[in-house]
């Protein structure tokens, strides 16, 4: 990333990394030095896909990422399965909840935990890769900048990977 | 009744048919099944029910809605059972918390976006959603109901039986999928995708405009209310239900009658009817309004003259009455001056007793049965050839089949059912060839294998099936082991020598049938070669002057080839009404007592007079025609109808008319004043399949019980009427159900020996001949022997009609029918299906149109030799230049005025499918039809006064 890639752009430092295209995960820091190689991805989450690397300065909102990569599924989806088809939506609908924080009749951690069981049921339950792997990314971002997901201080996120 | 499988449990997925087993384990349980089986069937099998609601076990297993996940032992995932094949020492967990967890997820989704509605909501109470919502234990949806949905979709009410309440969608796509699998009309789709996935009918238009044809399939596949049939939005849920056999087509299919208390709420096709394996068309499945339309007869009537009012009368009355006016005509003009018809209509019961009246009571063999005008030939033609008067399949044997043969018949409109088993059949590879003046709906069949069109000159069907056999003959595609074990040596022989004759050459046929050789022999060679062939012909073959001649051409050809006596193959008349098989079967034939058994032959006719107590006439007695023929010159004088309308149906309407009123007595037994009724003198009210017990045999020799769900609408079932009648006559007859009369008919058929309702009962239907030798029946015939020892080849001459295109009359008039409307229309007239086809219209070709400067909807005069009558023009692709296409479903149309005397050499069948015409722009209606017009509202108006007479009193 640095070497070939030669670091962000604007020179800004980096925060997270896709690896693999919309549906792979986004790895933090702390997994920057992973072997590219499926089984070591896999440990952690992860998945080499097509071999594309997206790299993001510490400018990003990672809800707002989270966010894409549902809306990416809602453009995509054939709509054949049922996690797939309303999930991706609900997922939209839902994180943009989340970001929007703690108000009347809006729980953050609620939200939370029903983002982390829709990410569960497209991945148990999609038919396809599409809908199956579109919660990788939404989770490793909820795992590893969950500060971007709840603003509210008090807030204390309960999201658990599947 | 004995079955393999439960029919009213839904297995999930289709049967597997393999014949090697495969064993699982499903949550600790050992279960044995057919390889290829699904999990979740093999599952259901051993009543272990996984949630599901995008599968069905009509529909080829889909997994689209994830909630048939279970656990497989060393697989990943949570794969879905309906897609999952059963596999020997699997082992599959289909409940735990995490499955328990993933469905109920799953069902938040959906309900997510779906109306809460559910008390008032029409599927409340048969409702799989709801079903599954309180299977996966759904107790709180907590994404909401603000986000995006599909609440306001808007909801389609243009067809007039369902509604499509888009709303209500789950996009499971089982409409889409029993739309194309099922029926196999595409007409549904789903438009768009992921979240903006809906189900579209056509372009996106409503399901009326689409090419949907309201079989009903999708409104039963439906798990939800989103299509749903109007009488349950208006009814509400029905309360029992009643297995029955429908009576419109041939195709005999089985229904459920849902009921609440006498009203039905709707007819659903029965997964137990063998007939159907539960699909529909548009006339069983919601056709049956006419049962309780305000023009049913409800009290018998009498009168003096068909220029009086009518009189209603008690039952008693009109018994007596008719009793009175049939002996003293018979005192006066003789034994033979009177006779009667039965009808393919009624059961097999009723039509046994009408019969049974008219040789015992009336004491003649003036006896006859509206298969006369249908399907006649086909009795005469196969027993001549194979020995028995019936088709040799039985209808899942075209799912072996791997060259279907249609001739002169149009089963997707006429046989909408059998009409879709052969699409699916052709859609999985199966070759078709058909040899048809119009280009039928059957070849536009989607995603079908090689297709050939003969497109024949109507009156050619001799000349070209015997340009296929010649082919067949001197190409040497013949089947020398099956001639040589199976058939007749001598017979054999001349027809070959015969056949092989150069002058039946397609090249020499050409000029007569109007097909290119080359096709002919493509077709010949196409049927010959396949592994199954199978023929299927309806109307097209019988209705002609050569109609029997055609039969047996056709028999001919499946015997030279050895496509008899097994799966795939056969010789398949598609009968047109409900139980024509039946009637016939039945003895209504003048020459026939039941079984086809001669009148002429002693020991038969002995059995027969030793059994009913009477002494039996030796001689046939008159066919239909004859009887009009000899009202008309006086000595014939009376006659009893059962459900059959003669003044529509027949040939040469004016004649018929000539003749009905000539008669001194004419007693209609009918459900509505038909169009004979406005001839007759007694009105006897009939009852619809809905008010009486009794059996239908089917084009496949099945008999399907009949069950009554209410009661006769003026008290007595159809049988009960010939029962008093006979009685009054002074001839005893005493049944008090018509099992005993099925036990009657069972003792003098041999066909019918093993028969009962006790066994119908336990096996749901039987096929016959069902006897000591076929216990449970014989889905196929002529397996080991034919009944005639081995089968004869018949010498087939071909000889032109008279009925020719000439100066004068330069087009050729063929008539059909249509999908909406069922054959004089007297039921389908009266339920929405009118919307489909309320006239009757004349289809020309564009060539011919242009030509006499005629566009459609232009009223078009129509001569024949016989009369004139006037429709309306519609130019259609289906028809060849000279030839033109009407339907007989509206009365006053006419169009049998056209139609003329010409018949079937050997049965009188008459020549329906040829008439010379000439047609011309006009601009008002034929002298014949403002003379209908105004008897029309003459008679109405007389029943209309004895209605009205029995209010005031």
């Amino acid at each position: 990333m640095f070497d070939y890639g030669g670091g962000t752009r604007n020179g800004r430092p980096l925060r997270a990394v896709q690896v693999g295209g919309p549906l792979g995960a986004y790895l933090p820091e702390s997994q920057w030095d992973t072997p590219l190689d499926y089984e070591e991805f896999t440990k952690v989450g992860a998945v080499l896909g097509h071999g594309g690397v997206v790299m993001f300065d510490d400018s990003v909102d990672m809800s707002e990422q989270a966010r894409f990569s549902m809306e990416f599924c809602v453009k995509e989806s054939c709509g054949k399965c049922t996690p797939c088809r309303i999930g991706s939506t609900r997922g939209v609908e839902v994180i943009d909840r989340i970001r929007a924080g703690n108000k009347a009749g809006n729980n953050v951690d609620a939200n939370l935990a029903l983002l982390s069981d829709l990410c569960e049921t497209m991945i148990d339950g999609s038919l396809c890769a599409m809908g199956g792997m579109t919660p990788f990314p939404v989770q490793s971002a909820v795992k590893h900048f969950a500060e971007d997901f709840v603003k509210d201080a008090a807030s204390n996120p309960t999201f658990t990977e599947a | 009744m004995l079955q393999y499988f439960d029919p009213n449990k839904d297995y999930g997925t289709p049967a597997s048919l393999s014949e090697t087993l495969v064993t699982l384990e499903i949550d600790g349980v050992e279960v044995e099944v057919p390889e290829g089986t699904s999990v979740l069937r093999a599952a259901a099998m051993a009543n272990i029910n996984i949630p599901k609601l995008c599968a069905s076990d009509n529909l080829d297993a889909f997994g689209s809605c994830r909630l048939c996940a279970v656990q497989i032992e060393g697989r990943r995932g949570f794969p879905a059972s309906c897609t999952t094949p059963a596999e020997n020492g699997m082992k599959v967990r289909t409940q735990n918390e995490k499955l328990a967890k993933l469905r109920r997820n799953i069902m938040e989704l959906y309900i997510s976006d779906h109306p809460l509605d559910c008390l008032t909501c029409p599927a409340n109470g048969d409702c799989e959603l709801q079903d599954m919502a309180g299977a996966v234990g759904l107790r709180e949806v907590r994404y909401g109901f603000d986000g995006n949905n599909h609440l306001d979709s808007a909801k389609d009410t243009s067809n007039p039986y369902f509604t499509f309440d888009a709303s209500k969608c789950i996009v499971c796509s089982r409409c889409v999928r029993a739309c194309s699998e099922v029926q196999g009309t595409f007409a549904l789709t789903i438009e768009g995708r992921g979240f903006e996935s809906k189900v579209a009918a056509g372009q996106n238009g409503n399901f009326l405009d689409s090419e949907c044809v309201s079989c009903g399939a999708c409104v039963q596949a439906c798990p939800t209310a989103t299509l749903m049939e109007n009488s349950v939005i208006e009814m509400g849920q029905p309360e029992h239900s009643v297995v029955t056999t429908c009576a419109y087509c041939g195709v005999g299919c089985s229904f459920k009658a849902e009921m609440k208390g006498d009203q039905v709420v709707r007819m659903m096709p029965y997964k137990g009817g063998e007939a159907n394996h539960g699909h529909s068309c548009v006339k069983g499945r919601f056709a049956f309004g006419y049962a309780t339309h305000k023009d049913r007869i409800r009290s018998p009537m009498i009168r003096d003259s068909i220029d009086q009012a009518w009189q209603e009368v008690s039952w008693e009355e009109a018994i007596a009455f008719t009793a009175k006016r049939l002996k003293e005509i018979q005192a006066e003009h003789g034994r033979e001056s009177i006779g009667g018809i039965s009808s393919s209509r009624c059961t097999n019961e009723e039509t046994y007793l009408v019969q049974k009246l008219i040789r015992a009571a009336f004491g003649n063999n003036n006896t006859d049965t509206c298969a006369r005008v249908c399907h006649s030939p086909t009795g005469y033609g196969l027993k001549q050839t194979l020995g028995e008067s019936a088709g040799t399949q039985t209808f899942d044997s075209v799912m072996k089949s791997d060259c279907i043969l249609v001739i002169g018949a149009n089963p997707t409109d006429a046989h909408p059912v059998f009409g879709s088993m052969m699409r699916r059949r052709l859609r999985e590879g199966a070759s078709l060839i058909v040899a048809d003046p119009r280009h039928i709906d059957l070849l536009n069949t989607p995603h079908h294998g090689d297709t050939i069109h003969l497109p024949l000159k109507p009156g050619s069907n001799v000349a070209m099936v015997n340009a296929l056999a010649h082919v067949i003959v001197t190409e040497g595609l013949e089947d020398t082991h099956f001639v040589s074990t199976r058939c007749d040596d001598s017979a054999y022989t001349k027809w070959r020598t015969f056949i092989a004759e150069p002058r039946h050459a397609p090249e020499q046929a050409e000029d007569i049938t109007g097909v290119a050789a080359r096709e002919v022999r493509k077709a010949a060679r196409a049927y010959a070669m396949a592994d199954n062939a199978a023929i299927y012909y309806g109307l097209g073959v019988t209705e002609h002057s050569q109609g029997s001649t055609t039969v047996m051409g056709i028999a001919n050809l499946a015997l030279a080839t050895g496509n008899i006596g097994r799966d795939g193959v056969g010789v398949n008349p598609l009968r047109g009404q409900n139980n024509v098989q039946g009637s016939c079967d039945m003895g209504s034939f003048p020459h026939e007592l039941p079984g086809y058994q001669h009148v002429a032959d002693p020991i038969a006719r002995g059995r027969f007079e030793q059994a009913w107590g009477v002494q039996l006439d030796s001689e046939p007695g008159l066919r239909i025609p004859n009887m009009f023929d000899a009202a008309i010159a006086g000595h014939f004088k009376a006659l009893y109808v059962q459900g059959e309308d003669i003044a529509q149906s027949d040939p040469n309407t004016q004649h018929v008319e000539q003749a009905l009123g000539a008669l001194e007595c004419l007693i209609v037994q009918d459900i509505f004043l038909n169009e004979t009724a406005k001839f007759a003198h007694v009105l006897l009210p009939g009852s619809t399949f809905l008010e009486k017990n009794g059996t239908f045999t089917n084009a496949e020799r099945r008999i399907n019980r009949v069950r009554k769900v209410m009661s006769p609408i003026a008290g007595k079932e159809d049988w009960e009427v010939t029962v008093d009648l006979a009685n009054a006559l002074g001839y005893p007859m005493s049944y008090s159900h018509p099992s005993e009369i099925m036990d009657e008919i069972a003792m003098l058929t041999p066909s019918f020996t093993g028969v009962s309702y006790d066994k119908l009962e336990q096996y749901g239907s039987l096929q016959w001949p069902c006897n000591e030798q076929f216990p449970i029946g014989s889905p196929i015939m002529h397996v080991e022997n034919f009944p005639i020892g081995k089968a004869r080849f018949a010498i087939t001459e071909f000889v032109p009609t008279t009925e020719r295109a000439s100066r004068h009359f330069p087009l050729l008039l063929t008539t059909g029918r249509i999908l909406s409307q069922y054959n004089v229309g007297a039921q389908t007239r009266r339920t929405a299906n009118q919307i489909w086809h309320d006239e009757d219209v004349l289809e020309i070709h564009a060539h011919d149109a242009e030509e006499r400067g005629i566009n459609s909807g232009d009223w078009l005069g129509i001569s024949s030799r016989a009369g004139h009558t006037v429709l309306r023009a519609r130019i259609s692709e289906r028809m060849q230049p000279g030839v033109v296409y009407t339907t007989f479903h509206h009365p006053g149309s006419g169009a049998n005025v056209i139609t003329t005397d010409n018949s079937d050499w050997a049965t009188n069948c008459p020549e329906y499918k040829v008439t010379a015409v000439q047609v011309e722009k006009v601009s008002q209606p034929s002298q014949w039809q403002k003379n209908f017009q105004d008897n029309h509202h003459r008679q109405q108006k007389f029943l209309d006064s004895a209605n009205t007479q029995t209010k005031n009193s």
